[in-house]
């Protein structure tokens, strides 16, 4: 599903931020991108939804190859990426139900297309009660379920997230990593870049393990039960 | 998987634009109004201005002053000459005596100066018809052309003065477009700075829409309605004053038209121009528009 060959990114000032990484990531796969600050992880993650291109190397997702594409595909090649940022990109005077309509009003889905998955993704994420309160109003945990909502709406088949749990409690970020659990055994693969290791160690997904630009740990899905 | 009605949709997010910068709008539309009013009003001077000299272009005519004693023949072959010059239209003969009796008809006040003389003091001519519409400096060239036919004394065609109009014409003209020129631009800047503006207001909005997968099209289209609605409600608006200026000066007016052209109600193309602004100020509100938003979007 996501493959990069010996992919480095350089920024004119001179910082490398990757350097020939490679990777293989199958379709189905929930891998956590992990690394302190400043190890490449949102470049990575930046790199994979063609938000930036690298200085050089390979990105094939999904069978399409992001150095290639050309600008004017970019939007259709992210309809099939669902993304979460730490700090949710919401719209904080839209209400719950605006802001998760928006990705599909967006894309020219139907009316009635766009409120009947609306309706269900809210419902995933426990927030089909407080679906006409403004984003703002909600708590950081609960704004956070509104953008993961979002990036689900759409169906995508992979799901990008960057420092997801980084702004909630202990109790919220577990809450959050049901959803993409959830979200993962129905199909969707998932990339979520953390720093919190004990978040990493509780599910035992397999770990990309990135350090001032380079791969330094890959671990495969620990198996159920062991 | 098409459905969304994407005009209404483009329309209730540029009505919303507006809203949320009332005040922005209210101004840009007001300044695009009276820079459309100003372009409007001087554009009627000029098509009237034009309307009188075309007249006196379309009146205009060549005396060639005959030689002393010319001959039946040379006349003859001159005349012929004469037709067959390209523009030239009729030649009609005028003697000596006919001379007298349109002198003394025309300027009756000046007949006993005439009538004190011993002998007709007027040259025999012809009166050189050109072809209508023709500008003055076709008129000249012909003149020219026949005074140096064998047998013309002198060329007259009255249209020194004229030609000194119509220079001053080209530089209204010239005036004119340099004016519009610097309106249009004043228009373009403004309703491209009220679209920046909105945008900026609107900036997470658009980054959400680039990352959920929407089109450039998509989001360019409401901003670039909200320019075409400033431009066109400016320019409406701008229109409707010079209809009401036009209303209101334009019956005083009509003797003045009177002594310029003979001619109390000159037309001018009036509907047209008014539609032309309206069209012109919603062209270049989209220009406006378009113009930040390619800005905005290639800086983020």
């Amino acid at each position: 599903m996501i493959r990069l060959f010996r992919v480095s990114k350089r920024y004119p000032e001179g910082v490398t931020a990757l350097h020939e990484v490679s990777l293989h990531i199958e379709k189905g796969e929930f891998a956590f991108l992990t690394g302190p600050s400043g190890a490449g992880k949102t470049t990575l993650l930046r790199l994979l939804f063609r938000e930036e291109r690298p200085t050089s190397g390979q990105i094939i997702i999904d069978g399409r190859n992001l150095i290639k594409l050309p600008r004017k595909e970019v939007p259709f090649f992210r309809r099939n990426i669902g993304l979460v940022f730490q700090d949710f990109k919401l719209i904080p005077h839209w209400t719950v139900y605006e802001n998760v309509a928006f990705a599909l009003e967006a894309l020219g889905t139907p009316p009635r297309e766009i409120r009947k998955r609306v309706l269900r993704v809210l419902g995933m994420v426990g927030l089909h009660g407080k679906m006409a309160r403004k984003a703002a109003v909600l708590s950081g945990g609960e704004q956070q379920r509104v953008a993961i909502a979002r990036a689900l709406v759409k169906e995508p088949k992979i799901l990008l997230a960057d420092e997801p749990t980084g702004n909630l409690d202990n109790e919220m970020a577990c809450r959050i990593m049901e959803i993409f659990e959830e979200i993962n055994t129905r199909g969707t693969t998932i990339v979520m870049a953390t720093h919190n290791y004990e978040l990493v160690s509780r599910y035992g997904n397999r770990v990309i393990g990135l350090d001032r630009g380079r791969v330094v740990e890959a671990t495969e899905r620990v198996a159920e039960g062991t | 998987m098409r459905g969304v009605n994407y005009p209404y949709y483009f329309l209730a997010k540029a009505l919303k634009g507006i809203k949320r910068h009332l005040f922005l709008n209210i101004v840009t539309v007001v300044i695009i109004t009276f820079s459309m009013a100003i372009f409007g009003i001087f554009s009627l001077l000029f098509l009237y201005t034009k309307g009188v000299v075309d007249r006196w272009e379309e009146r205009m005519g060549i005396s060639a002053y005959l030689e002393e004693g010319i001959d039946r023949a040379t006349l003859k072959a001159l005349m012929d000459r004469i037709r067959a010059i390209d523009g030239v239209e009729g030649v009609r003969y005028i003697s000596k005596e006919e001379a007298y009796r349109l002198f003394k008809r025309e300027l009756s006040s000046l007949s006993d100066v005439v009538e004190d003389l011993d002998e007709n003091p007027l040259p025999s001519s012809l009166e050189v018809r050109v072809r209508s519409g023709m500008e003055v400096e076709g008129v000249e060239r012909i003149a020219r052309e026949i005074g140096r036919l064998k047998g013309v004394e002198d060329v007259d065609f009255g249209g020194q003065w004229l030609k000194r109009l119509a220079t001053i014409l080209k530089l209204f003209r010239v005036s004119l477009v340099a004016l519009s020129l610097f309106l249009f631009l004043t228009i373009v800047l403004i309703v491209s700075n009220t679209i920046r503006l909105t945008m900026f207001s609107r900036k997470d909005e658009i980054e959400i829409m680039e990352l959920v997968g929407a089109t450039e099209r998509f989001i360019k289209m409401p901003f670039l309605i909200e320019g075409f609605l400033q431009g066109t409600i400016g320019a409406f608006t701008g229109a409707l004053i010079v209809l009401g200026l036009h209303s209101a000066i334009f019956p005083k007016l009509g003797p003045f038209f009177m002594i310029l052209s003979g001619n109390p109600s000159p037309r001018v193309p009036m509907a047209g121009l008014l539609l032309f602004m309206v069209l012109l100020g919603g062209a270049l509100g989209i220009a406006g528009s378009s113009f930040a938003v390619k800005r905005f979007l290639e800086a983020a």
